[in-house]
């Protein structure tokens, strides 16, 4: 009983830790290589070469957000912890905690993602001041 | 176990209290005898097989440099009246960030130790012929600065530094002024600049000592204008060349409060852009060798700092940051981007004379009071005035660039592309100056600063 626990709780800190690291690192890789990711999208060259203005961003001081995906990761962990699948249905309950998990997975993401800071400035805050400005031209 | 605490305690009060030590005094005041100066100017070489390319500043972006007319420099000045000292480094260079003077004050931290350096100030000249040093001039949002070429500008400032502290002697400081004849256009109204040249001149009581001169002028440098692509100091450095060949006296030159947009005018029809850059400097140098109304100054000292959040609402300077193309500190704030940018003022008091240390390009009616309009900040001569500074210089482009400082009530930005943009008045006035300035909060900062600077002063 106690072994169960025991793996019961290494299980919840391991999906707590490892999402976090997962999508933080993510987040901060994304970015890291933003004109290697806009180079399978876009031709390199023009008056605004995005390639190379987004490469610039392989030099740049990244600070991933790792709070709130730990705080959601945490509460998903708890809730596996705390009402694991069992009985009659337990097929239906691992098919919602994987839905779940890759709900998470892809919200805690996005939050890293938005939240992260690049040169000490929040992805979303660049984004919330270029939205206007690609809107009026 | 309660001993331990209260060491521990002590402790955490100590250490922070010791690092505030170690760091830049902001205010700091002695007086002597004499005045006592140095002089050093070193060359900023160029990269030798640097990938990146040599971007000329000021005028059109991703242009290369083609050739050299003369290299820019890094000179500084040591200034003591017997105890700590002042250090004034200007480089001949578009413009520096509050980064690259934050590297250069780092790389001067044990010199400052060994020598009781109270303060480093680092100005740029504004030459418009040299490389970029603000990373403006590249391609499109991308960076314009040579890594390697920056690094040697740092090395300079530093060597000039030594040199300058090396070279001090006692002697006395006169301050005098001239106008040269009819040099000077503004290219926005109100057409409101100061036409008048200062000088900062220290004699030695060695006669076998060269003398240093500190000249003030409110004048962009681009006598060469927008088509060379030949590296110059431009008419600083030929007026500098110019008096040490005269004279056999160092010189360094000052920007004054250049918004706005004040210039030389152009000397040669047609123009042609080196013969232009020797008819400014030699009109310059002539008005300098002939300045007779001297003043000499009383050998007290005055400095002091404030440390200003400047609110960012530049998006195009926001995306530079996030692209780590400028390089300042910034913090949230209350701006249209929601960020501020870290900024800095100091004033140094040179006995009767009052220099503000301005992080940009001041428009000249936000000085002089003149052209003013509803909602601007009290002029920087009037709270110079309160304060019983008797005469009032400006060193722009100095600690920091933060672009031009405009009046609140001449600030107009285009409505579909702010500081993307230029704007255009009914009258057909173009307002080029504000896609290079921070925000329309900022002239009322640097009044605020300034009159703060004064305060600290006492």
């Amino acid at each position: 009983m106690q072994t169960q626990h025991i793996k019961r709780i290494s299980a919840s800190v391991g999906i707590t830790a490892g999402g976090t690291l997962a999508v933080a690192l993510g987040a901060a890789l994304a970015l890291h290589n933003l004109g290697g990711i806009l180079a399978l999208f876009l031709e390199s060259g023009g008056e605004l070469d995005f390639i190379a203005i987004f490469s610039q961003l392989e030099g740049a001081r990244i600070s991933p957000h790792w709070l709130l995906p730990l705080l959601l990761f945490a509460a998903f962990a708890a809730l596996l912890l705390f009402f694991p699948p069992k009985g009659s249905k337990k097929a239906l309950w691992i098919a919602l905690y994987t839905c779940g998990g890759v709900v998470l997975l892809l919200v805690s993401y996005t939050i890293s993602l938005l939240l992260c800071r690049v040169n000490d400035v929040r992805f979303l805050d660049l984004l919330r001041a270029l939205i206007p400005v690609i809107g009026s031209l | 176990m309660k001993k331990t605490l209260i060491f521990l305690l002590a402790l955490c009060i100590l250490i922070p209290a010791l690092a505030a030590c170690a760091q830049d005094k902001d205010t700091y005041a002695s007086g002597g005898d004499a005045w006592c100066m140095g002089f050093g100017s070193i060359e900023i070489a160029l990269p030798k097989d640097s990938e990146q390319p040599l971007y000329i500043a000021g005028y059109h972006a991703g242009r290369e440099i083609t050739g050299v007319l003369d290299l820019q420099r890094a000179s500084a000045a040591w200034i003591d009246t017997g105890k700590g000292g002042i250090l004034l480094i200007g480089i001949d260079c578009v413009g520096l960030g509050n980064d690259t003077v934050t590297a250069i004050r780092n790389r001067l931290k044990d010199f400052c130790k060994q020598t009781d350096c109270v303060s480093v100030n680092v100005y740029a000249t504004h030459t418009h012929a040299g490389i970029d040093t603000l990373g403006l001039w590249g391609p499109a949002a991308q960076d314009g600065k040579n890594h390697a070429f920056m690094q040697n500008l740092i090395d300079a400032a530093v060597l000039a530094a030594q040199a300058a502290y090396d070279d001090r002697t006692e002697g006395t400081l006169y301050f005098g002024s001239a106008m040269p004849q009819d040099l000077l256009y503004d290219s926005r109204s109100p057409h409101e600049y100061d036409p008048n040249l200062y000088q900062l001149r220290f004699a030695p009581h060695d006669k076998a000592q060269n003398g240093i001169r500190l000249l003030s002028y409110a004048s962009h440098a681009e006598s060469l204008r927008g088509a060379n692509t030949l590296l110059s100091r431009d008419f600083p450095g030929a007026v500098a060349d110019a008096i040490k060949a005269d004279t056999g006296d160092d010189a360094m030159f000052m920007p004054g409060a250049v918004g706005g947009l004040i210039m030389t005018r152009e000397l040669t029809e047609p123009f042609d852009a080196v013969e232009n850059m020797r008819k400014t400097a030699e009109i310059l140098t002539d008005a300098i060798l002939s300045i007779e109304n001297e003043t000499a100054l009383s050998p007290t000292l005055a400095y002091s700092r404030v440390d200003m959040e400047i609110p960012l609402d530049n998006t195009l300077f926001f995306y530079y940051k996030f692209l780590g193309i400028l390089g300042n500190e910034v913090s949230r704030g209350d701006s249209m981007t929601g960020y501020d940018l870290h900024s800095e003022l100091s004033v140094l008091q040179l006995g009767e004379v009052t220099l503000c240390l301005m992080p940009g390009e001041i428009f000249p009616e936000l000085v002089s009071g003149k052209g003013l309009g509803k909602g601007d900040p009290t002029p920087l001569s009037e709270i110079a005035k309160d304060r019983g500074v008797q005469n009032l210089l400006i060193v722009g482009l100095c600690n920091d660039e933060l672009g031009y400082i405009i009046p609140p009530s001449n600030y107009l930005l285009n409505e579909k592309a702010p500081y993307i943009d230029t704007a255009t008045e009914a009258t057909g006035e173009n307002h080029y100056e504000e896609t290079n300035s921070t925000g329309i909060a900022t002239a009322q900062m640097i009044a605020d600063a300034f009159a703060a600077a004064l305060e600290k002063l006492g």
